[in-house]
């Protein structure tokens, strides 16, 4: 790619990742402001329609380039970033759509966006060649089964971010139309349950994957590890959720906890290795 | 005893061999050689807390939480058999030879596993290797025949033969082999291929040697007549690759071209024709297709188990949001 003149699908996606942060600020800007009546202000509204206008130019992007280049965002950090703010968006507004309430988390998750829509931005730039191991259709289910489980898992953690905020006096202002913490708290879980089940067969479809690309199922590479690990932690989550009486907060700073490891998964392994997988170029 | 199993079976335990696999897993990761058993140790713990957790609370063998747990207690058993059975090695096969089992080298055979890799066997055919500019290799396209069998099959790097459970995949490793032939004065002629340094990984060192049977060393050099595409895309071919062979015996340097003989004191060497080989990784664990069975069961009994408790649960957040 001639960095001089990039191609209008960059321009799109940059677009895009500006938008993001706008809109984690609205979102904070409304949930601080009230009407008189009680309705949600003007500007929570905005923000969530900046926030889709962002994802739009988004989608748009991404589908641009995969046109000109080929093959979907599967390879270098850029195109994991851009196709999981994509991704984390519509989760979380396709579960606001069926669940209202949902859209009060929007400071949190649009948070979360905005800290990966700036680090899209300071990321360089690179077409990717699609290695012939990446060809699988089998790829795709790990992939997509990939985004729901981080999609649900960020659901769940902007839920539990909410119930920590109100631990504080601004927060249980801020948040006062949402249902109470326990309403909630075991919303972030079914979230959480959901996320466990996705990580599962995204695992399972990732060693089917890898069995044929690298002719071995699992060999404890620094992406399989971190997602073990990701799933061990989150399994212990879940168990220490259903076996004790924990307190909302608890299994909040627990939930954050597991997306933590999640987000170093999904997004930190680069940092160790050149490859999402290593030996996957 | 009941206490015994009450206490294996406790979720505090649970929770410990979570973290305790957690954390082995991530130090094994980073040290050269871990100790056998880092890995082992924690999951045999969870394997029979989860045992005794089965045996002592009936809910954890009813509907699709049961399903689940047996499912993830079958995988424990299964990964653990596939250690003991599974077998990783790697060949470099001349196109031409066939596969027998002191061409493998092993890399890895679980202590169950038997002698079973030694009978594998097949016909090396010629491949072909498609790159990108760069080069990036993409393609790989190697035929192999099976015995009894009429037709070839083509092997690729995510497309394996699998032969009596071993699986085969072509590699990055690949190579030529220049085809010769030694004839001694009066002797049976000897025809052999020259195994060459991986290539274009090695593109710069083409280079063997080889002792005659009369003990003379011959040092050889593969000169290839075209050179490697940096901006465009190319296929690698044994069979369509102009070369050069430099061979050097007792102080004496000839270049030969496909079908060029050395005559020497008392024999000959003839260059027949380039040819070439494939480097394979042999993958085998009979328990990776139960395993994966068992896997889906798994999460499918999980599904079901928190499909009516999701669904519940959403409809009461649908009230409150109403």
């Amino acid at each position: 790619m001639n960095l001089q003149q990039p191609p209008i699908d960059y321009w799109w996606l940059w677009a895009g990742a500006a938008l993001v942060p706008l809109a984690a600020g609205l979102a904070w800007r409304g949930m601080a402001v009230s009407t008189a009546d009680g309705r949600p202000h003007p500007v929570r509204r905005a923000a969530l329609l900046l926030a889709d206008l962002a994802l739009l130019a988004i989608a748009f992007g991404i589908a641009l380039r995969w046109a000109r280049i080929g093959h979907g965002p599967f390879l270098n950090m850029f195109e994991i970033l851009a196709s999981s703010v994509l991704s984390l968006g519509i989760a979380w507004r396709l579960a606001s759509w069926k669940l209202p309430v949902l859209r009060a988390i929007a400071p949190v998750v649009l948070t979360i966006l905005a800290v990966m829509s700036l680090w899209l931005l300071t990321v360089r730039p690179l077409d990717s060649v699609l290695p012939p191991t990446y060809g699988m259709t089998v790829l795709w289910f790990h992939v997509l089964l990939g985004k729901i489980f981080l999609g649900c898992a960020v659901v769940g953690t902007g839920i539990a971010g909410v119930v920590l905020a109100r631990q504080a006096a601004w927060g249980q202002r801020w948040f006062a139309s949402m249902p109470g913490d326990a309403t909630l708290d075991a919303l972030a879980w079914r979230f959480m349950l959901a996320a466990l089940v996705f990580e599962s067969l995204m695992l399972i479809a990732g060693a089917v994957w890898a069995q044929d690309a690298w002719g071995r199922y699992w060999a404890w590479d620094p992406l399989e590890t971190w997602a073990f690990v990701t799933w061990l932690a989150l399994s212990a989550a879940v168990h220490a959720r259903l076996v004790w009486r924990l307190r909302p907060h608890a299994g909040a700073l627990m939930i954050i906890g597991v997306f933590v490891i999640a987000f170093l998964t999904f997004f930190g392994v680069p940092f160790v290795t050149l490859a999402p997988h290593k030996g996957a170029v | 005893m009941k206490t015994l199993l009450h206490r294996l079976a406790s979720a505090r335990l649970m929770i410990a061999g979570f973290g305790l696999l957690a954390a082995a897993t991530l130090w094994s990761y980073n040290v050269a050689e871990p100790p056998p058993g880092v890995i082992t140790a924690p999951l045999a713990l969870l394997a029979l807390n989860l045992a005794s957790a089965i045996v002592l609370r009936p809910a954890l063998r009813r509907g699709g939480l049961g399903v689940f747990h047996l499912c993830l207690l079958a995988l424990l058993l299964l990964a653990g058999a596939g250690r003991l059975l599974h077998f990783d090695g790697r060949v470099e096969l001349p196109v031409g030879s066939e596969l027998d089992g002191s061409r493998i080298e092993v890399a890895s055979i679980g202590p169950l596993h038997g002698e079973g890799w030694r009978q594998v066997g097949f016909l090396q055919g010629p491949f072909q290797v498609d790159y990108l500019p760069g080069p990036r290799r993409t393609h790989t396209r190697s035929e192999v025949w099976l015995p009894g069998e009429t037709a070839a099959r083509v092997v690729g790097d995510q497309l394996p033969v699998v032969v009596d459970g071993y699986r085969f995949y072509t590699t990055h490793n690949k190579g030529f082999a220049p085809l010769l032939t030694w004839k001694p004065q009066g002797g049976a002629p000897l025809q052999g291929v020259l195994h060459m340094p991986s290539y274009p990984g090695h593109d710069w060192k083409q280079e063997n040697r080889w002792t005659a049977p009369d003990g003379r060393t011959v040092k050889f050099w593969l000169r290839i007549e075209r050179p490697i595409p940096q901006d465009a895309a190319w296929t690698l071919d044994p069979h369509d690759t102009p070369s050069v062979l430099i061979a050097e015996i007792d102080g004496q340097r000839q270049e030969l071209k496909p079908g060029d003989t050395l005559q020497l004191p008392g024999a000959s060497l003839t260059y027949e024709r380039l040819t070439g080989w494939m480097g394979y990784k042999i993958f085998y664990d009979p328990t990776v297709i139960p395993m994966l069975v068992v896997a889906v069961l798994g999460v499918l009994g999980l599904g079901w188990h928190l499909w009516g408790r999701s669904l519940r649960l959403l409809h009461r957040a649908d009230e409150v949001a109403a």
